[in-house]
């Protein structure tokens, strides 16, 4: 399986904007293929970034019954009649200021830690990196099941 | 203090009260005076650790921003764990930082701290002379933290062979917690812990 980054080959004549990104994603490349334990460390990563503010628009409004005998997990009340509420892409529900404030600091459902895309180009590439690292590893112990089972 | 946070306190307040944990005399949380930000936490040492039989009070902090940011816990008892200072008791658990989410309470705090207490992560160390004591030398350690579990949060281990060279450099005029922490950290080695102390 190509690496993510292999697939970003690049011409000489591209923009300049384009040059910057390849740029980036080199450097990250670099970094992450060093240490990337560390390479959290090096953009900070202290707390995950804020959800893009397109993802929370996506973000729909679950039907009355659905709240009915329930409690927003993030205030912990109930939800009273008339109460606005988002439904997460996880189905977790919550009330929309409770989710929406949450949400402009960490990217992350805060029941099942289901992520929402990120304005964060390099935390992007931190994840698509470590879920590629994933598949490949899958993918050669699948190799090595059907070789020697 | 805003609404939110202080609501979300009392909630949290009468969960812990009702809680299976708190029957069980495993986990607490009092409040200090009534203002809802400061809490003093209590959690029971796990079975089968060095830290069983003693009791560990906590200093919470909640922020204003909660439950949207962390509260900030540190050990008010002190103990010999690698991811809690011995000397200021403050705590290494990732859901206190980066790991934190709204959804948690005090009770899912305290509940993770009592897990700490059982499997320690010296790896991501907060005091780093315990965490190398820990993997270097695991029966020191687990001496040294059921002492530390006797002296200061009730524990009923005595040890009376550290006992007596704490003794030793009491009679030198050092201070008992001084010399109790220099020879902890030198392995109950006197000799290194005299040197270290007199130098
Ligand atoms: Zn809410
Ligand atoms: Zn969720």
């Amino acid at each position: 399986m190509a690496s993510y980054f292999d697939e970003l080959h690049v011409e000489e004549d591209e923009m300049p904007t384009v040059r910057l990104e390849r740029l980036t994603r080199e450097t990250f490349r670099m970094l992450f293929d060093h240490d990337p334990a560390r390479y959290g460390d090096i953009i900070n990563f202290q707390n995950t970034p804020p959800a893009s503010k397109s993802e929370i628009e996506k973000l729909k409004a679950p039907s009355f019954e659905e709240l009915i005998d329930e409690q927003c997990r993030i205030c912990l009340s109930q939800y009273q009649l008339n109460d606005k509420a988002l439904n997460m892409p996880c189905n977790h529900i919550f009330h929309e200021n409770c989710l929406k404030t949450w949400l402009e600091k960490s990217n992350f459902c805060p029941l099942c830690k289901f992520e929402l895309k990120t304005d964060n180009e390099m935390y992007e590439l931190y994840k698509q990196e470590l879920k590629n690292r994933q598949s490949r590893e899958d993918n050669i112990a699948q190799l090595h099941d059907s070789m020697f089972s | 203090m805003n609404n939110i946070a202080t609501q979300r306190i009392k909630r949290e307040f009468k969960e812990v009260i009702k809680s299976e944990e708190l029957a069980k005399c495993s986990i607490k949380v009092d409040l200090i005076g009534d203002s809802y930000t400061e809490l003093k936490g209590e959690i029971a040492g796990p079975p089968d650790t060095p830290y069983e039989g003693g009791t560990f009070f906590l200093e919470i902090k909640v922020p204003e921003t909660y439950p949207f940011n962390p509260p900030k816990v540190r050990f008010m008892t002190k103990i010999w764990h690698p991811n809690i200072s011995s000397v200021t008791g403050a705590i290494c658990l990732d859901i206190l930082k980066d790991q934190w989410a709204a959804a948690m309470t005090l009770r899912t705090v305290l509940l993770s701290l009592q897990a700490l207490m059982a499997a320690a992560e010296p790896d991501d160390p907060q005091d780093a002379v315990v965490a190398k004591q820990y993997k270097e030398y695991p029966e020191i350690f687990a001496k040294t933290a059921s002492h530390w579990t006797n002296v200061y949060a009730g524990g009923p281990n005595k040890n009376s062979e550290f006992d007596t060279k704490i003794q030793r450099l009491i009679d030198m005029g050092i201070e008992r917690d001084q010399a109790r922490g220099a020879l902890s950290t030198y392995n109950w080695d006197l000799e290194r812990a005299t040197e270290q102390l007199f130098s």
